[in-house]
């Protein structure tokens, strides 16, 4: 039977195990490139403040609606952590109801064999 | 021991209830943070109490430690132990939740900044305590208790490490100016916990304690000849 401490170190080597996977997810995007046309319309939006005004317009009706998504959708790492909370607690007093169990289990074992000795 | 069951029953009780308030209270009551979290910043309302927790833990482990060292009474030395185990449990949420903050946050999972970096040291230092006493052989208590008294001296160090260093984690000074409804789940939450983490410890102790009786018992009933 294991004790509670072992069962926390399984736990604990079982999420380092899970290391290399979020050292992988870590990796960089790919830097902002630089061309001609890129510079074009730069220098195009520098000039005209009609362009610009349309071009923030539409952009920032995109940010919009790109906010709007990741606080409506983007609970993915709220999901992960309440579930990794959870799941930490119970294989901890999971691990604890199993220790009690065990030592009422060997109370009772001993109380036997001291009745056994006695009657000898 | 029997006569505390009610009282642990009762406090399992509140517990569950109170955290599914707690959840009720961060996922429909308090508002949306402020962009780039946004949805995310809600593992704070238990990132934090956890946190609280876990200095909690460390710091039970600390004093009792002290008494056992000085007294080498046996039942502070149970309170130590029951403390370490504890404070790896809350000292591993945390480090998880925080894992998991970062990645919106920051765009990355981890950065060896001076408060995540002292934090995994205090988690390290418990778990260190944890191995001495399981493998330590004989003296290991008193071995683990010096690892327990400098762990809870490493606490201030943690806390005040986001105005000692810059790092990119928040401080302390963010909590009173967030809304008051994020404040009102926040404290309830570190009320709930700080409930929770006296039943943990309360069974944790009882348990080891049951377990040195029986030893005990053990050991004198082959003295006295009652087993072979």
């Amino acid at each position: 039977m294991r004790t509670t401490a072992q069962y926390l170190l399984l736990g604990i080597f079982l999420s380092l195990l899970a290391w290399p996977t979020i050292g992988q997810a870590q990796v960089k995007g790919p830097a902002p490139y630089e061309s001609a046309m890129r510079s074009e319309c730069a220098e195009e939006m520098r000039k005209d403040p009609v362009i610009r005004a349309e071009c923030k317009a539409q952009w920032t009706d995109e940010l919009r609606e790109q906010d709007f998504r990741q606080i409506t959708k983007d609970n993915k790492h709220v999901v992960m952590a309440y579930a990794a909370i959870w799941i930490i607690v119970m294989l901890f007093v999971v691990a604890l109801w199993m220790r009690q169990r065990k030592l009422t289990a060997e109370i009772a074992r001993l109380e036997d064999e001291l009745k056994k000795a006695a009657a000898e | 021991m029997k006569k505390a069951v009610p009282l642990y029953i009762g406090t399992a009780a509140l517990c569950m209830v109170g955290f599914a308030y707690t959840l009720y209270q961060i996922f429909y009551v308090a508002p949306l943070a402020q962009a780039p979290l946004y949805y995310n910043q809600k593992i704070f309302y238990y990132h934090v109490p956890c946190a609280f927790m876990l200095f909690a833990a460390v710091i039970t482990c600390g004093i009792a430690s002290i008494k056992y060292l000085r007294k080498r009474e046996e039942r502070w030395d149970d309170v130590a132990f029951a403390a370490a185990e504890v404070a790896v449990m809350f000292g591993l949420i945390v480090l998880v939740t925080g894992v998991l903050w970062a990645k919106p946050a920051w765009d990355k999972w981890w950065v060896w900044d001076a408060r995540l970096t002292s934090a995994l040291l205090l988690w390290m230092t418990m778990l260190a305590y944890m191995l001495v006493r399981k493998y330590g052989g004989a003296g290991a208590e008193r071995l683990a208790a010096g690892l327990g008294i400098f762990a809870m001296i490493n606490i201030p160090l943690v806390y005040a490490s986001t105005r000692l260093w810059k790092t990119n984690h928040p401080s302390a000074n963010t909590v009173p100016s967030l809304d008051s409804s994020m404040r009102a789940a926040l404290w309830l939450s570190v009320l709930l916990f700080t409930f929770f983490f006296i039943l943990l410890l309360r069974l944790r102790i009882d348990a080891q304690r049951a377990e040195r009786r029986l030893y005990r018992c053990r050991e004198m009933a082959l003295d006295a000849g009652l087993f072979e």
